[in-house]
C-alpha cells in the first residue's frame, strides 16, 4: 500500500515541480518590480491593486492547473497500471503539492514586499497554514466523493469548496478589520475556485467515463 | 510460469451485450495475436484484462492473484493503447521524455535506456509533444512504452496501425528478438494479420463477443484448406466436413474448411485443395457468412 502511494505522491510531485518553478519565477520577479516602484514612489492605483491581488491569482493559478493536470492524469494513470484508487487519491497528493507550493509562493512574495496588503506576522502564516491543511482535506474528501458517486458529490464538493474559499479569504482580510476588502476578496474567489472546481472535475468525470466506455 | 486468466468475462454498454462469457488462459512465454472484426470488443476485453475496465461479471486472474484494484498483479501486467489526441489536456500536452518519466514511476521494471533507444530508432524526439504527433508517431510511442514496461504480460492495441511498412517490419523484428531475450508474453490486436501471421505462435479470434477459437498458428494453418472444383466433387470432398465461406461460380464453387482431429477430406482428383492464409481464415471464420 506505501508503495502504491508512493508512487502517486512521486507522480504529483513530478508533474507539480515544472508549475511551480514557473509561478516561482513569475512571483519573484513581480515582487522585486512591485517592491522597487514603490520605493521609487510610483506605485499608482492599479499598481497597487494587482500588488494586492497579483499574489493570490498567482496562489490561486497555481492551485488551478496542478488540480486541473491531477484530475486529467486519472486515465493515464490507469492506463499505466495504477490502482483506480490510487489515481483518485493522487488528486489528493496533488492538492497537498500544489497548497504547498501556494503557500511557498506566499512565503516567497512576503519576505519580498514586506507591506502585502494582509499581515504577514508569524501567527497570520499559521492561520494560513492550517486553511490551507483544511483545504487538503476538502479537496482529498471531494476526489474520493468524485471517483466514488460522481455527480451529485461534484455539486456538493463545489459548493463546499467555495464556501472554504470565501470563509477563508473573509477570514484573511477581517483579519485586517476591513470587511468590506473580506467580501470582496471572498466573492472573487469564491467565483475562480467555483470555475477551478467545475472544470477540474468535469474534466475528471468525463475522463473516468470515457476510460470506462472506450472499446 | 506466468498465466493470466479469464473466467466467463461478461461486459456490455448499455443495451449492448459485448462480452459474452469469455474464457480464455493467456501463458508464458509466448505472442499471442487478438485479431476480431472492429467492435467486437477486442480493446474492451484486453482493458478488463489489465483492470482498467470493470467487468459486469466475471475474474481475471494473475498466477492466482485477482487482477482488479491489486497493485501486486497489475506490476506484471502493461496495456500500452493506443494514445488519443482529440484532448489538449492532461497527458496531450505532455513531451515525450515526461510521458517514459511518468510510465517509469508505475512499471517497477521500465526500462529507460531502452525506451529512448526505441525512439530514437524511430526517429522521434524525447522534447516532442504527443498532441504534435502523427498517428504513426503516436503508434511508436505506444510501442516504445510497451517494449521497455518489461511487463511479465505485456498487451499492445493496434500497435502498428499508421505505421509505414518499414517500421511494421521494424517492430515485428524488435518484438521477436525481445521476445526471445527475455520470454516475456505479449498478446498483440491487430488488423493487418497476413504480415503478422508468422510472428504470432498463437492466435485468437474473438467473434461475437466470444472466443471462437485459440491455437497455434502453425497447426491452425495445417487444419485449415480451401477446396475448389465442380460444385458435386466439392460436396463429395466435403461431406460430413462443416463448410466456410461459399463462393459459387456456376458449375463450380470455392469452400474453406477447418478439419477437426482425425476428420479427412474424401477423395477427388478435381478438386484443388490449397492451404489458407491467416487472413483469409479469418474472413471465413468470422465474415458475413461465416
Amino acid at each position: 500500500m506505501l508503495k502504491g502511494f508512493s508512487r502517486t505522491l512521486r507522480y504529483s510531485t513530478y508533474m507539480g515541480t515544472k508549475t511551480f518553478l514557473y509561478s516561482l519565477l513569475a512571483t519573484a520577479i513581480y515582487s522585486v518590480y512591485f517592491q522597487l516602484i514603490e520605493e521609487m514612489g510610483n506605485l499608482t492605483l492599479i499598481l497597487s491593486g494587482l500588488k494586492t491581488y497579483l499574489p493570490l491569482v498567482t496562489m490561486m493559478l497555481t492551485m488551478i492547473f496542478g488540480m486541473v493536470g491531477s484530475v486529467t492524469s486519472v486515465p493515464l494513470q490507469i492506463s499505466f497500471g495504477a490502482k483506480r484508487s490510487y489515481a483518485a487519491v493522487s488528486i489528493a497528493c496533488n492538492g497537498l503539492v500544489t497548497s504547498a507550493e501556494s503557500l511557498a509562493l506566499y512565503i516567497v512574495y512576503c519576505a519580498i514586499v514586506s507591506n502585502f496588503g494582509v499581515s504577514t506576522d508569524v501567527s497570520h502564516i499559521g492561520t494560513i497554514v492550517c486553511l490551507y491543511i483544511c483545504g487538503i482535506g476538502i479537496t482529498s474528501l471531494m476526489s474520493v466523493l468524485v471517483m466514488s458517486f460522481g455527480r451529485i458529490a461534484y455539486l456538493i464538493a463545489v459548493i463546499t469548496m467555495c464556501v472554504f474559499v470565501g470563509i477563508a479569504s473573509g477570514i484573511l482580510a477581517a483579519d485586517k478589520g476591513d470587511y468590506l476588502a473580506g467580501i470582496l476578496h471572498g466573492s472573487v474567489l469564491m467565483a475562480v475556485a467555483a470555475v477551478a472546481f467545475i472544470v477540474g472535475n468535469g474534466v475528471l468525470i468525463a475522463y473516468s467515463k470515457r476510460i470506462v466506455v472506450k472499446s | 510460469m506466468s498465466t493470466l486468466v479469464c473466467r466467463d468475462i461478461n461486459k456490455s454498454y448499455k443495451d449492448k451485450e459485448v462480452l459474452k462469457g469469455v474464457n480464455l488462459t493467456i501463458e508464458s512465454g509466448k505472442i499471442y495475436g487478438l485479431i476480431g472484426r472492429n467492435g467486437v470488443g477486442k480493446t474492451t476485453l484486453l482493458s478488463i484484462m489489465t483492470a482498467q475496465n470493470p467487468a459486469n461479471s466475471g475474474s481475471v486472474e494473475f498466477d492466482g492473484m485477482k487482477v482488479w484494484e491489486n497493485r501486486e498483479a497489475l506490476d506484471h501486467l502493461c496495456f500500452s493503447r493506443e494514445i488519443n489526441t482529440v484532448s489538449t489536456l492532461g497527458q496531450n500536452t505532455m513531451k515525450v521524455k515526461d510521458y517514459f518519466k511518468i510510465a517509469s514511476v508505475y512499471y517497477p521494471k521500465w526500462d529507460n535506456n531502452m525506451a529512448n533507444k526505441l525512439i530514437e530508432q524511430f526517429g522521434i524526439s524525447p522534447k516532442k509533444r504527443v498532441n504534435k504527433m502523427s498517428k504513426g508517431m503516436l503508434s511508436m510511442i505506444t510501442i516504445a512504452i510497451g517494449l521497455a514496461s518489461k511487463a511479465d504480460i505485456t498487451i499492445l492495441d493496434e500497435p502498428v496501425a499508421g505505421l509505414d511498412v518499414v517500421a511494421r517490419e521494424d517492430f515485428y523484428r524488435m518484438l521477436i528478438e525481445e521476445q526471445q531475450a527475455t520470454g516475456r508474453t505479449f498478446i498483440i490486436s491487430t488488423h493487418i494479420i497476413e504480415e503478422a501471421a508468422n510472428v504470432f505462435e498463437e492466435v485468437i479470434f474473438l467473434h461475437n463477443g466470444k472466443v471462437l477459437l485459440k491455437e497455434n498458428t502453425a497447426e491452425l494453418l495445417d487444419r485449415a484448406k480451401h477446396i475448389a472444383g465442380l460444385n458435386d466433387e466439392v460436396d463429395k470432398v466435403c461431406q460430413g466436413i462443416k463448410t466456410y465461406h461459399e463462393e459459387n461460380m456456376g458449375r463450380s464453387k470455392s469452400v474453406t474448411v477447418l478439419l477437426e482431429e482425425g476428420q479427412k477430406l474424401g477423395d477427388s482428383n478435381d478438386v484443388t485443395v490449397q492451404p489458407v492464409s491467416l487472413q483469409n481464415l479469418f474472413v471465413a471464420l468470422c465474415g458475413r457468412e461465416g
